[in-house]
């Protein structure tokens, strides 16, 4: 191997993309569009619900759980309703995604010490903001319970008093506030990171075979490991401009703490490269167009993002799947990214991670170069 | 040392069940300039590819600048330069960065590479434009800026596929000059065309059908022997009736209309004089037929035909 051949290649690569301004931009401007865009949509919180309520009996009681469902801040009440046909109306078409049905005894029920059951229709099409929207409910239900029970026991009892309760004393570890922001968006980071090296590489050398340039390159001394190396260095280092760009605008913009080390982040974010450089690779040595490798790059990054545990548990998925993404790169990368983010985790309390993290782009690069060697013959 | 710059004996190549190459035997003289001829898809890029190490032979054996071609490979593409009718430059990098790009990965001496830019700059019309993105140039330029990406690390022999397709008369002129400037200084010039006037300027050519070797020989001499048949030039005054009338004459090979004058090729041993006193009476009054050398055109198109029957 011929140190001058891959830094000729090397500055090649740079050559071509400082005057490529499709390039540039997909280097530089692309991946903090997606950071911002994305930083403010990957949230899971939901806020002011659209609700409409439909109260029969407009009695005190029910007008303090409508008062109560608002002052929670998870609800706003957009259309107080007059008939049960209202709400099927609204849920319909969109306008509230949940809504609650008020008996018209609901209050004198209550007051004379009775069970009563409130009408609560909640738009599942969206499973997930469904339950968290049952969740949120259920919350501003059982506090009203909570505070029924004492004034009733007040009433009852001259003597001040002391109902017995449990009060889960939950430490909420690493994320204290749940913002699911702080959570999402270092998964963002490894999503950008997977976009950017992968299809860059492999757009690189396809296009090297669709100009010709590849052919005139097989014919010169150059060895394939000269041409690889020449070649992923420069997408590596464009890797790392962007994995700092972004967690600056993480940490500085969003304000998602960064508790680890950075050169923990930066040394994982190599290791994890060597995945996606291997990739971009493979990518390039199956497709002859530039169109192909970009449909492969997809066809390789939609599972492998999905799969990664970034927006739905492993532990959920079917045991299977849950198998098939130990050979996903981004399954490790996440873990790690969110732990050294959130978590501060040092290289020891990741070494599980780590390990295969780092076994898999060994393989993968070691795969890629092997079959490229084959190929170019 | 041999004196043969290509020596190839029973090489093979296929594809699946399709041979491209079938057991093609020659052999290609230090610093001549060596044509290679045959119809689309008969084989000649994938003899050209195999010879220079981009594919693998399915069987036979050979030597190219010394090295075998099986398993030293890589040490003739250190000696070889290759340029494809594609010439495949770096489009968004400068006419010098190209220069430069090519002499890293052939790793020039740098002092040696300065030089031989400065009297690129000097000696062609790139000096004017070596600033000027590859994209930006005419194909003239271009296809000179790939030839002499190709020969600046002074390769003892120099692979040229269809090197001027789609050039102007002109640059074509200008880029032969420079071949021939290459084969004096004894580099060896094996070069594929279309353009048969080309074929005239080498100093031998073969011509390659359906992946088999056809002919090979100096240009003139070919004509005159591998060349079925002899080729009259037939002056009339009624061109159109003639041609028609010597097309189903017994005897004639092929006529083709020239103006006002037919070229018609007889089948070997057939006398002019009989084909001649076939004609009607009033066609033959007008008619006097000298005998022509074949050009290459009239030797490719009478081998082709053959091929194909």
């Amino acid at each position: 191997m011929k140190l001058r051949r891959i830094v000729t290649i090397l500055v090649k690569e740079f050559q071509e993309l400082i005057r490529d301004n499709k390039m540039r931009a997909t280097v530089l401007v692309a991946p903090l569009i997606q950071i911002l865009i994305f930083g403010y949509a990957a949230t899971y919180d939901i806020r002011e619900i659209p609700t409409a309520v439909l109260d029969r009996g407009n009695s005190t009681l029910s007008r303090r759980l409508v008062n109560q469902l608002e002052a929670s801040g998870y609800f706003k009440i957009q259309y107080r309703l007059q008939s049960p046909a209202q709400i099927d109306t609204l849920m319909a078409n969109g306008s509230v995604w949940c809504a609650v049905d008020i008996p018209a005894d609901f209050g004198e029920q209550i007051a004379d010490g009775k069970q009563t059951a409130l009408g609560v229709s909640i738009d599942a099409v969206n499973s997930n903001s469904a339950t968290i929207t049952a969740g949120y409910l259920s919350g501003v239900i059982a506090r009203l319970n909570d505070e029924l029970i004492r004034e009733r026991a007040a009433v009852l009892t001259a003597a001040p008093v002391r109902v017995g309760t449990v009060d889960n004393r939950v430490r909420i570890l690493y994320n204290p506030d749940l913002e699911s922001r702080n959570f999402n968006v270092p998964a963002i980071i490894v999503q950008i990171l997977v976009v950017v090296t992968l299809l860059l590489t492999s757009m690189a050398i396809v296009k090297e075979k669709e100009f010709g340039t590849m052919e005139q390159l097989a014919v010169t001394p150059i060895r394939s490991s000269e041409l690889i190396i020449g070649k992923a260095l420069p997408y590596a280092f464009i890797g790392m401009v962007d994995i700092t760009l972004i967690c600056a605008v993480a940490v500085f913009y969003f304000g998602v703490p960064l508790l680890g080390s950075l050169t923990l982040l930066f040394a994982t974010s190599l290791a994890f490269m060597m995945s996606t450089l291997a990739v971009g690779l493979l990518i390039s040595i199956v497709s002859k167009t530039q169109q192909q490798a970009m449909m492969t790059s997809f066809f390789f990054m939609m599972p492998a993002i999905l799969l990664s545990g970034f927006a739905f548990p492993i532990e959920n998925m079917p045991e299977p799947i849950q198998y098939l993404t130990y050979l996903n790169p981004l399954r490790y990368f996440v873990v790690i990214i969110r732990a050294i983010f959130l978590k501060g985790a040092t290289t020891a309390q990741l070494v599980d991670q780590i390990v295969p993290l780092v076994a898999l782009g060994l393989g993968a690069l070691a795969l890629s170069a092997i079959w490229f060697r084959k190929r170019t013959r | 040392m041999t004196v043969y710059a290509v020596q190839v004996t029973n090489l093979r190549r296929q594809f699946g069940d399709f041979v491209a190459v079938n057991n093609v035997s020659f052999e290609v003289e230090k610093g001549e300039i060596f044509g290679f001829l045959g119809p689309n898809g008969a084989g000649k890029s994938t003899t050209i590819r195999m010879l220079c190490g981009l594919l693998l032979p399915s069987g036979g054996q050979g030597e190219v600048v010394g090295y075998d071609l099986m398993k030293e490979s890589e040490s003739i593409k250190t000696k070889i330069g290759y340029m494809s009718q594609k010439f495949s430059l770096y489009q968004t990098l400068t006419v010098e960065e190209n220069l430069d790009f090519y002499a890293g990965i052939y790793l020039m001496n740098r002092d040696v590479h300065a030089q031989k830019k400065d009297e690129f700059f000097t000696q062609t019309e790139l000096g004017k434009v070596r600033g000027r993105l590859v994209a930006d140039l005419p194909v003239g330029a271009r296809q000179l800026l790939a030839l002499l990406c190709a020969i600046q690390h002074d390769p003892e022999m120099i692979f040229l596929d269809e090197p001027t397709a789609g050039v102007d008369p002109l640059a074509r002129r200008y880029f032969w000059e420079q071949i021939n400037h290459l084969s004096e200084r004894n580099v060896t010039v094996f070069v594929t065309t279309h353009y048969l006037d080309e074929a005239e300027e080498c100093d031998r050519i073969a011509m390659i059908f359906n992946g088999k070797l056809a002919a090979i020989g100096e240009p003139d001499v070919l004509k005159r022997t591998r060349f079925p048949g002899r080729v009259y030039s037939v002056q009339t005054d009624h061109p159109w009736d003639t041609a028609d009338q010597l097309r189903t004459a017994t005897g004639v090979a092929d006529v083709t209309l020239f103006g006002s004058e037919l070229h018609a090729t007889l089948k070997p041993n057939v006398e002019v004089a009989a084909v001649l006193q076939s004609l009607p009476n009033h066609l033959r009054s007008t008619v006097t037929a000298t005998e022509l050398v074949p050009t290459l055109e009239d030797l490719f198109i009478a081998l082709t035909r053959e091929e194909l029957q």
